[in-house]
């Protein structure tokens, strides 16, 4: 069920991507679905799973932009192990919270790839400082909705299966 | 004991993805690439055939209104072209006859089939070009044209679905001449959205708004594909100019491409020259000795 459920998302983030690319060229540079995907899978599982999870999706992006295979999967590995090990030891669980931990997903995972590019080609090409600053910030936002839409509808379902226990009982 | 097998299990996926990272720093993909892509780009397919279906509506309706107009002014401009097309062959006929008086034979255009760009990324520090080519099998350095010019060549071919890369691309670079002095050069990415055009001497004269088409001595691409327009010229370092391109072709605006079938080389000559100089293919060579220029 976990499988699956990562799997859907991680298309749902390639059929995002895609879609977001086609309608706004710049749209990879200020969004990147994968790593929303990947630090809210990490926020619910442990951290052997979200390394392995982070390191998938990592690849799958990689396989759809350019530059060396498995820059991205390196960086969406650590990304979501630390973002796992973080959850486990502060238990975020305020929406403000979990944008701000994306936010920080989003800084470490430039961060990352920044470091790899220098050592790998000697040339670092990131996206200028508003587009960064831009990414972090939808990584925080689309992070924090996602956060609270999940929750919301996991209320209303335990809502659900409460009334209709108690009605079953009657 | 948890904690300690998570970070093996970490350490392990670090290391497995950093000898990935090492090995595939050639210009051919890996094959794990290959069959991410093979598995990814079906969503990426979906994903162009919703905008189109969108783009469709939306466009039948905005073209009902103007379909007379749009009508009218086509059939104008197939008259011109059919013009065009009868002069061109009275070129080509006179072409034809005195390649045969001098004896000349000229290599053949090529076949090749249409693709469809499924996803492109230009705008961000990583760009990448995917196609859908159907029944076509793609293969490894295939050249990929508009009819405005060159676009760049197949690097991770994944049936039905191939990844190219751009000539806009930092590691991407073409054996590239200037048209109206027939000087040789090499016109690489230089990452933003304009070519560098290397090795072109000084003394050389080079205008803004000279054409700059390939050389076809790279292996890869073959000769006249138009590559872009010069920019500008400025003295560069040592002994030669800093010659700036604008492509002719906008990625942004890319939905079909032509992907030639023709190898350039054939192979049983690649092969030849590669046990000779002991690099696996010319275009490998020939950008071994762009790096090393660099």
């Amino acid at each position: 069920m976990k499988f699956l459920r990562f799997a859907l998302g991680l298309a749902l983030a390639a059929l995002l991507q895609s879609l977001g690319q086609h309608l706004f060229s710049r749209f990879s540079l200020l969004v990147d679905p994968f790593l929303v995907l990947v630090v809210y899978h990490s926020l619910d599982n442990s951290p052997a799973w979200s390394s392995v999870s982070g390191s998938a999706a990592g690849l799958a992006q990689d396989a759809l932009s350019g530059g060396l295979y498995g820059l991205h999967g390196f960086a969406n590995t650590l990304v979501a192990y630390f973002s796992s090990r973080l959850q486990q030891r502060l238990v975020i669980q305020q929406p403000s919270q979990v944008g701000l931990l994306f936010i920080v997903a989003a800084a470490l995972q430039l961060a990352i790839l920044a470091t790899l590019q220098f050592l790998l080609v000697d040339t670092v090409e990131l996206p200028g400082m508003g587009a960064m600053t831009a990414r972090m910030a939808s990584s925080g936002g689309l992070g924090a909705m996602l956060f609270m839409l999940i929750g919301k509808t996991r209320e209303i379902e335990d809502q659900w299966r409460t009334r209709r226990s108690r009605r079953l009982k009657i | 004991m948890n904690q300690r097998w998570n970070q093996a299990l970490l350490a392990a996926l670090l290391l497995g993805q950093l000898i990935l990272l090492s090995t595939n720093q050639t210009s051919r993909g890996s094959p794990l690439e290959g069959i991410v892509l093979g598995a990814i780009g079906p969503i990426a397919h979906l994903a162009t055939l919703a905008k189109d279906n969108v783009a469709g509506i939306f466009g039948s309706l905005r073209m009902s209104s103007s379909l007379r107009e749009d009508n009218r002014k086509l059939r104008l401009e197939l008259e011109d072209r059919h013009r065009a097309l009868v002069r061109l062959h009275g070129v080509e006929e006179e072409l034809t006859r005195l390649s045969r008086i001098s004896g000349y034979s000229r290599p053949e255009t090529g076949d090749f089939f249409v693709a469809d760009v499924v996803y492109v990324d230009n705008a961000s520090w990583l760009r990448s070009l995917v196609l859908y080519t159907g029944d076509a099998k793609p293969r490894h350095n295939q050249p990929v044209v508009t009819i405005r010019g060159l676009v760049g060549r197949v690097v991770v071919p994944a049936d039905p679905y191939a990844k190219v890369l751009l000539i806009t691309d930092r590691s991407a670079s073409v054996s590239a001449m200037i048209q109206r002095t027939r000087r040789r050069g090499m016109a690489r990415g230089a990452g933003e959205e304009f070519l560098l055009l290397d090795n072109i001497p000084l003394q050389e004269d080079v205008r803004p708004g000279d054409e700059i088409v390939t050389a076809g001595i790279d292996g890869v691409f073959p000769r006249g594909i138009p590559i872009g327009v010069v920019t500008s010229v400025e003295p560069g370092h040592e002994l030669f100019h800093r010659i700036r391109v604008r492509p002719n072709i906008d990625v942004a605006l890319l939905d079909q491409v032509y992907v030639f079938n023709e190898q350039v080389v054939p192979a049983e000559i690649k092969e030849v020259l590669s046990s000779k100089e002991g690099t696996p293919d010319v275009a490998r060579s020939a950008r071994q000795d762009d790096c090393s220029q660099r």
